[in-house]
């Protein structure tokens, strides 16, 4: 028995037999030369294996695109890149008709020179990033020898050994037969990791030497909640293991354990759970994680993965596929649509950074309301997708009530546009308004008068109320969501779209963990909006609740005035919960890790 | 036109410098334009257009990048790669 420990990127208990992947590009007849009539054939052979790997990758990528994120598909756009590098393709060319060297042995003396470069990086991170030209090398290679060796066969599920896998080996072995992986390099940041994380399989890397330490035939336990993998265990170990990922598969059934989509309380309390999704991400991820609905449609992912503004008739398929998903869910679910979220200066190509503090600049819908034509362009296709399912629209950003009105006269032009023209749409489509900005929540009671909702985005509302870039450590410490000033004015906000009898959501980060969720539940909050894998906890920790519990904290809150530190407020929250939900303390460490 | 050459120096700014998605948006917007593009660090100089090359410059956050656009189009080429890098690249985890 021997046990490795390593890196734990991707949770999950897992045990079964191994199959060790090398990374063995085939039998590479090395130093072979061609005779000078033939270097034009060579380098046309060369670039024959090129389009042929353009294609496999055009492919892979299509079949992909519905079952991992938008960060991992890019990997292999990028690759796609590489494929018609230019310096890849003269280096070759040069070889080939220079040194009349095979196209085979031309691409691994190129991809040899890469290799030195990287290894003498300093920057661990930079330096890791040889493995995608070692990606696109070999099947490039592959395509040059003709492929004729098959890989690895596999039988049967198994936990995946290999030194590294590039992003490539990774998608290839078919989900069915990968138990887990564990490897000798790679970091957190690694694609491997991004991809394992991203079709969910158990992972530890970085374990030094896992390769040499296993023979086929082994057994190997692996531990991807806190990285460590053990080779032929005793039983001892294979008892204690198991009585781990028996339990994690105990608590994942009590929190899957929910007969309604609603998160219901203990006394009946309806608190619906939402998700926050960009566009192209699997909408099952709803189904599986007992999402109500879509409470923040990301929309803005759609500019930033690309150059030029998505066409009306691009944004209306992500749209109307995102209401199609809430309407097949029923039981009142629906998607609510935030308009463009973004700075200007991040929008438009080849327009400098003009702005001295964009933060404060022209955003969000600021930035559409000077752009109206991009706003119309977004009205429209969302309204369109209405017609295919329950869909809602919020401005995020808002900070004055002309703001609002501005917004909802185009809203009214684009309606009555497509009511000329005979398109279908929602004509009672609910309008929200973002509150994200200081004066917004101040003001949050006449902005509940004119609008149908009010979305609370914790985010911006703390950085804005605290003054302070969370992304600037020198400063993070300053980023407190139970700093009283923040307390004071989400209870402004939430207690005002009570009065006015319109429903109230939380969308930031801080509906994520349950104990702000709790407290912002017992402050009046209808809705909380988070990534779908946070929700199970939080839906489990409602249930052990009833709408008093959480109300008689958020007065113990409320009551504490200024006096109280934020983290103090914090710690009284957290002990206040765990008292009456003893198991949250558990559950989150098994879930909350990695 | 053949002289028509700008040096610009541009700051990377995103968290972890020119990996592989900042280089290759690098290398797929100066393809666009007509104009020789090379991007210098350290007295090493490769080719603007190429993602690989751009990859071994090994620049991370805060290098400063001299880059020098020689044709018919250098200069909308350095504005537009300017934004790219003053953007970010548009990488949500990395403002």
């Amino acid at each position: 028995m021997k046990t490795l420990s390593g890196i734990a990127i991707s949770r999950g208990f897992v045990s079964g037999p191994v199959i060790i992947v090398s990374d063995e590009v085939g039998s590479v007849q090395l130093e072979r030369s061609v005779a000078p009539e033939k270097v034009l054939e060579e380098i046309a052979r060369f670039h024959s294996a090129r389009r042929a790997t353009r294609r496999q990758l055009e492919d892979l990528i299509e079949d992909l695109r519905l079952r991992v994120d938008a960060s991992s598909l890019d990997i292999f756009k990028n690759h796609l890149v590489m494929v018609d590098d230019p310096t890849l393709i003269r280096e070759v060319e040069s070889y080939i008709s220079n040194e009349f060297l095979s196209a085979e042995t031309s691409l691994k003396r190129v991809c040899a020179k890469f290799r030195d470069a990287f290894e003498k990086m300093d920057d661990p991170y930079l330096r890791e990033r040889i493995r995608d030209i070692e990606d696109v090398e070999r099947r490039l290679m592959k395509q040059l020898v003709g492929d004729e060796t098959p890989p690895v066969v596999f039988e049967k599920p198994s936990i995946i050994i290999a030194d590294e896998l590039t992003p490539s080996d990774t998608v290839s072995i078919p989900r069915e037969m990968i138990l887990g992986f564990a490897m000798n390099k790679g970091s957190s940041t690694s694609h491997v990791s991004l991809l394992a994380r991203s079709l969910d399989i158990p992972a530890v890397v970085g374990l030094g030497d896992i390769v040499s330490q296993v023979k086929p035939g082994d057994i190997v336990l692996l531990d991807g909640t806190h990285g460590c993998v053990t080779v032929n265990p005793d039983e001892e170990t294979i008892e204690g293991f198991e009585r781990l990922s028996r339990r994690e598969r105990e608590l994942k059934e009590i929190l899957a354990d929910d007969e309604s989509r609603t998160g219901s309380m203990k006394d009946g309390t309806i608190i619906h759970i939402s998700a926050n999704v960009q566009p192209g991400v699997p909408l099952e991820c709803l189904k599986t994680f007992g999402a109500h609905g879509i409470g923040l449609y990301r929309s803005e992912f759609l500019w930033l993965s690309r150059e030029d503004e998505p066409s009306e008739e691009l944004q209306f398929e992500y749209y109307s596929a995102a209401a199609k998903a809430v309407a097949a869910m029923g039981n009142g679910a629906r998607v609510t649509f935030r308009v463009l979220d973004l700075g200007g200066d991040k929008l438009q190509r080849g327009a400098v950074m003009n702005e001295a503090n964009p933060f404060l600049g022209n955003r969000s819908i600021r930035y559409l309301l000077s752009h109206r034509d991009v706003f119309k362009r977004q009205l429209r296709a969302i309204l369109r997708a209405s017609a295919f399912g329950p869909s809602a629209i919020m401005y995020p950003m808002v900070s004055t009530l002309q703001e609002l009105r501005e917004a909802n006269f185009e809203l009214r032009a684009i309606k009555s546009e497509l009511r000329t023209e005979g398109i279908s749409f929602d004509e009672n489509i609910p309008v929200g308004v973002m509150i994200e900005v200081p004066a917004a929540a101040i003001c949050a009671r006449q902005f509940a008068r004119e609008a149908d909702f009010l979305s609370i985005g914790t985010n911006d509302l703390i950085q804005y109320t605290m003054a302070v870039d969370r992304g600037n450590a020198s400063v993070a410490g300053l980023y407190q969501p139970t700093h009283p000033a923040v307390i004071s004015l989400m209870q402004q906000t939430i207690s005002a779209a009570n009065e006015e009898g319109i429903s109230v959501c939380v969308c930031g980060e801080t509906a994520s963990d349950p104990i702000l969720g709790v407290l912002w539940v017992g402050m009046g909050v209808n809705e909380l909006s988070m990534s779908a894998s946070f929700i199970p906890i939080l839906k489990k920790t409602l249930r052990e609740l009833s709408l008093s519990d959480a109300r008689e904290l958020a007065a113990a809150v409320n009551n504490m005035g200024g006096e109280k530190t934020a983290a103090a407020i914090y710690s009284y929250c957290r002990d206040y919960i765990l008292k009456k939900v003893p198991q949250l303390e558990e559950i989150q460490s098994f879930f909350t890790s990695v | 036109m053949s002289d028509n050459k700008h040096v610009r120096e541009i700051k990377l700014l995103n968290r972890y410098g020119l990996h592989v998605r900042p280089a290759g948006l690098f290398a797929k917007i100066a393809s666009r334009y007509d104009a020789e593009i090379e991007v210098e660090k350290d007295g090493i100089v490769v080719s603007g257009k190429s993602i690989m090359a751009l990859m071994t410059l090994e620049a991370v956050s805060g290098t400063i990048l001299k880059v020098t656009a020689t044709g018919v189009q250098a200069v909308e080429a350095l504005d537009d790669l300017e934004a790219l890098v003053a953007r970010k690249f548009d990488i949500p985890d990395e403002q």
